[in-house]
């Protein structure tokens, strides 16, 4: 016999559930519900479509072609070799780096940190044209000055160029790791008898390897995303985002390099994910709250004069390549006919349309994507209605993608079908906004943290419904983060390269897509002569930026 | 307004469980308890920002569950004061008016009285961090009163001041409320600031409602053990009942001492051989050494006697407080003349028997 429970003496209608809750909260506030449809839409259009799509576009004939092929073994091995020894040795670099700038007896400080800076704002593929100025088959250094016929081309160039174009990512993180350390820690190591060796041995360094995991990951992501430097210096050391481009441009075989683009996001979604993993774990917390009133343990004259040497070795190098860019801009011939001209800058700036598309195109972007960031963090975050999960994660899903794979990715989706787009201006700026978006989206999120959710219910409370709530109060006060992801999205946009050079056509040509066709062919001066331009539009902006903000905000730590 | 069976749950938990609470027009009602016990919870469920799970809020005949917070007729001033950190006082006063599309020269009236009304006159450029926490609490007020809400909620407004400030502002809060009618649902932990201010005080604990009765019947009359803890000090002695004869309940302390409480129409009324618990107020207790025969009470007849022995002492100014050990039970005894020497040792309690209130020892 089995027991009836008694009913509950209390009749009530039975509480509705979660899903008809969230639905009644649908009708009863349609703008709300208008806005997050947007912006699932959006998300779901230009992030998630197109993903799905280079994991369904190749068939099993794609698969084996690619897993039978010697060649792309080669191809597979070699951009695991760079990706290792880049890495390695940018974060090595790195960590010297962020180690003289964390001491306090190393002068001249600020000038190192805005030449570590440099590379993150300027085109990434700068370094590898000025390898070539300075030390390729007629570079200046190796074949005028010292008379060398030196081919830098393939691996060792490759691998220096990476080095010193990803170390200053490492910096950044691990300037943050080595600041938090506490001196105290170092004293007590000092106290307990060490010397300056065995603190660094035993008590900085064990600390500082969270850290240095984290800056690895991240620079192993650049890494082996990078495009624009393996295409210029790699020369027939083929690596995987270059193979898949030539798959693009040679035969259109958009399925192989489909197949190329899923073995580049394996590794690359992986390091994301363990960044991302090690980031919300950080293990050693040395921040106790207390205000430390030490000052760093004092870091012995060797040793100073060492680290010392070593920022000016580095920053020495980065202003040479930076000035060899501006020279060449300046230059007749390179490597021919030494005589100064304006007529490349005369030709870049005031001829050909590459730079005001880029800037145009980046300005329309950067607004959009700080738009967008700072209103999807608001709704998804403060108006979640159903999805959020899955909504954060595809806002901050493209931070991970490698540039080579989402271009690819867009040119298969939107070539034909129901949004063919390409070839026209809107994609490649969408292009711009899209990808921008998980750094835009973030700082937003940030932003909406500082912010207490009380605000937010008080302009309710005061009869503003969802858009007026954002426009009036949630706006104004993330204007600091709407200015950031702006400023963000602007210099990261009018740099890019590796996914918007599958997108662009000959009305909607971009400066740094026309530098590799320039260099490609030897015209240097056309080449570093746009390459300056948009390095001095770069700096242009982040001036205006510090100017807006009153240097309260730091924008890669400038 | 109405509340019905409101419900509100997290997971597993009842936060607020079958919540009925009825507040009158231009009453000032506050919902008391611990934290955790549901009623700020009940009072962002009247906002409109938490969605019940079942029960509706009715304001003025309308039931507003399916009504979404910027269109309810209710303000609230928060702990915090939330107020734009971006806009001036004048802008802060007035954003209400601008959502409800109030004119301009209109809603400037509107909110120079307001600044007037709360002492704010000259202060109306200045921006929310450039204002003391009391300034900041009367623009917040400002700023629900200017939209002229059918019920004003308030969630523990004066916490974040000091303790004069306090006081003060609960005086000025109270007689404006008075002035104005205005309805007026005030959440709080601190008694004193309830007992002070409220027409009607709804105790809660652990999501459901304990009493809902005026400051004085709540002290005097508490429905049940947790409001009679909760509330003022109270002495929890455990007993058996032995008799109840002629409006009197004849009790027994453990360790046999015979009380004699009245009995209370609105109290609990045991039978014989039920375990209970009486409620003495310190206050209500009058110690005396032992041989001495207790000075007023002594001629009462209806006045208990109980030995104790004093384990210590306070003084704390206005009143003695005495520790004193009954039937293995620690009780608090205030004795409000200090002038004398105060007493120790072996004591007798003297309690009236109408001051005694019993609950089930459950």
């Amino acid at each position: 016999m089995t027991a009836v429970a008694p009913r509950p003496p209390r009749v009530r209608p039975a509480p509705p559930g979660r899903a008809s809750r969230a639905a009644r909260r649908l009708v009863r506030e349609p703008v709300t519900l208008a806005v997050t449809l947007f912006i699932a839409a959006v998300l779901i259009v230009f992030v998630l479509w197109p993903t799905v799509n280079v994991f369904l576009r190749p068939d099993a004939e794609h698969w084996s072609r690619f897993l039978g092929s010697a060649r792309m073994w080669d191809v597979a091995r070699n951009t695991a070799v760079m990706t290792l020894l880049s890495t390695v040795s940018a974060t090595a670099l790195g960590f010297l780096f962020a180690y003289a700038l964390s001491r306090p007896d190393i002068p001249g400080k600020p000038f190192f940190r805005i030449m570590s800076v440099l590379p993150l704002v300027s085109p990434p593929f700068v370094i590898g044209l000025s390898l070539i100025l300075l030390f390729g088959r007629r570079g200046l250094v190796t074949y005028e000055l010292l008379g060398l016929n030196l081919d830098v081309y393939g691996l060792p160039g490759l691998w220096a160029v990476q080095t010193m174009a990803y170390y200053p990512v490492a910096v950044l993180v691990l300037t943050g790791v080595l600041r938090r350390q506490s001196p105290a820690l170092e004293w007590a190591g000092r106290d307990l008898g060490h010397g300056w060796w065995g603190i660094f041995r035993t008590v900085t360094l064990p600390l500082a390897v969270p850290g240095l995991a984290s800056a690895g990951l991240l620079v192993g992501m650049y890494v082996l995303a990078d495009f624009g430097n393996p295409l210029l210096v790699a020369g027939s050391y083929r690596v995987l985002a270059v193979e898949a481009y030539h798959q693009v441009v040679g035969t259109f075989d958009l399925g192989m390099a489909a197949v190329l683009c899923v073995a580049l996001l394996v590794p690359t979604g992986l390091f994301f994910w363990l960044q991302r993993a090690w980031l919300e774990r950080r293990s050693y917390v040395t921040v106790t709250g207390k205000e430390s009133t030490l000052d760093p343990v004092p870091t012995p004259a060797p040793v100073r004069g060492t680290l010392f040497g070593l920022l000016c070795v580095v920053s020495g190098f980065m202003l040479l390549t930076y000035a060899s860019v501006f020279a060449g801009a300046l230059t007749k011939t390179w490597g021919v006919n030494w005589t100064l001209t304006l007529q490349h800058f005369e030709y870049t700036l005031l001829r050909a349309g590459d730079l005001t598309n880029s800037t145009l195109y980046a300005v329309v972007a950067g607004f959009a994507c700080a738009v967008f960031a700072v209103l999807a963090a608001f709704f998804i975050q403060r108006r979640p209605l159903v999805g959020r999960g899955a909504m954060d994660m595809l806002a901050v899903l493209p931070g991970a993608l490698p540039g080579t794979m989402i271009g690819i990715a867009w040119l298969i989706t939107f070539h034909t079908g129901p949004l063919a787009i390409t070839g026209t201006a809107l994609i490649v700026v969408l292009m711009m906004t899209v990808r921008t978006l998980p750094v835009g989206y973030r700082s937003g999120v940030s932003a909406l943290q500082q912010i207490g959710p009380s605000l937010d219910e008080s302009a309710q409370d005061l009869g503003s419904g969802s858009l007026r709530t954002f426009r009036t109060v949630m706006l104004p006060l993330m204007r600091t983060a709407f200015t950031a992801a702006f400023i963000y999205a602007f210099v990261k946009s009018i740099n890019t390269l590796s996914a918007v050079i599958f997108l662009v056509s000959p009305g909607s040509q971009l400066a740094s897509v026309s530098i590799m066709g320039l260099a490609e062919h030897g015209y240097w001066g056309e080449a570093t002569a746009l390459a300056a331009g948009l390095m001095l539009v770069t700096f242009a902006a982040l001036a205006l930026f510090r100017l807006l903000t009153g240097g309260r905000v730091k924008l890669f730590e400038l | 307004m109405t509340l019905r069976g409101l419900t509100k749950r997290y997971g597993d938990d009842h936060a607020v469980r079958d919540l009925d609470l009825e507040v009158s027009e231009g009453e000032f009602v506050c919902l008391l308890g611990p934290s955790g016990c549901g009623k700020t919870t009940t009072l962002r469920m009247v906002a409109g920002f938490v969605e019940p799970d079942a029960g509706s809020v009715v304001i003025d005949g309308r039931d507003l569950s399916s009504v979404p917070p910027h269109r309810r007729p209710t303000s609230i001033v928060f702990q915090d004061y939330a107020l734009f950190p971006h806009m001036t006082v004048l802008k802060n006063i007035g954003y209400g008016l601008r959502t409800q599309r109030v004119p301009d020269t209109e809603a400037r009236r509107r909110v120079g009285a307001m600044l007037e009304l709360l002492g704010l006159e000259n202060l109306g450029d200045r921006y929310p961090n450039q204002l003391s926490g009391g300034q900041q609490q009367r623009v917040a007020l400002a700023r629900s009163l200017v939209t002229e809400p059918k019920v004003l909620l308030m969630d523990e407004p004066l916490s974040n001041l000091d303790a004069k400030m306090r006081i003060r502002l609960r005086t000025e809060l109270r007689q404006l409320q008075k002035r104005l009618g205005l309805t007026t649902v005030y959440v709080t932990h601190d008694q004193e600031e309830a007992l002070s201010m409220a027409d009607r005080i709804a105790v809660m604990d652990r999501g459901e409602l304990q009493q809902y009765a005026t400051p004085h019947e709540l002290y005097h009359h508490p429905a049940n053990r947790f409001v009679a803890d909760f509330i003022g000090l109270n002495n929890l002695l455990p007993a058996r009942c032995d008799l109840v004869r002629g409006g009197e309940v004849l009790l027994r302390l453990d360790d046999g001492q015979a009380v004699t409480a009245a009995e209370d129409a609105r109290g609990h009324v045991p039978a014989p051989g039920d375990r209970v618990l009486l409620s003495m107020r310190p206050e209500d207790l009058t110690p005396a050494p032992r041989d001495e025969p207790a000075g007023a009470a002594g001629s009462a007849g209806s006045a208990n006697r109980i030995s104790g022995k004093v384990v210590g002492h306070q003084f704390l100014g206005a009143l003695s407080r005495y520790l004193v050990r009954v039937a293995d039970q620690d009780v608090l005894v205030d004795e409000y003349d200090t002038t004398g020497p105060g007493t120790a040792g072996e004591i007798t309690l003297t309690v009236p028997a109408s001051r005694i209130r019993i609950f089930p020892d459950s």
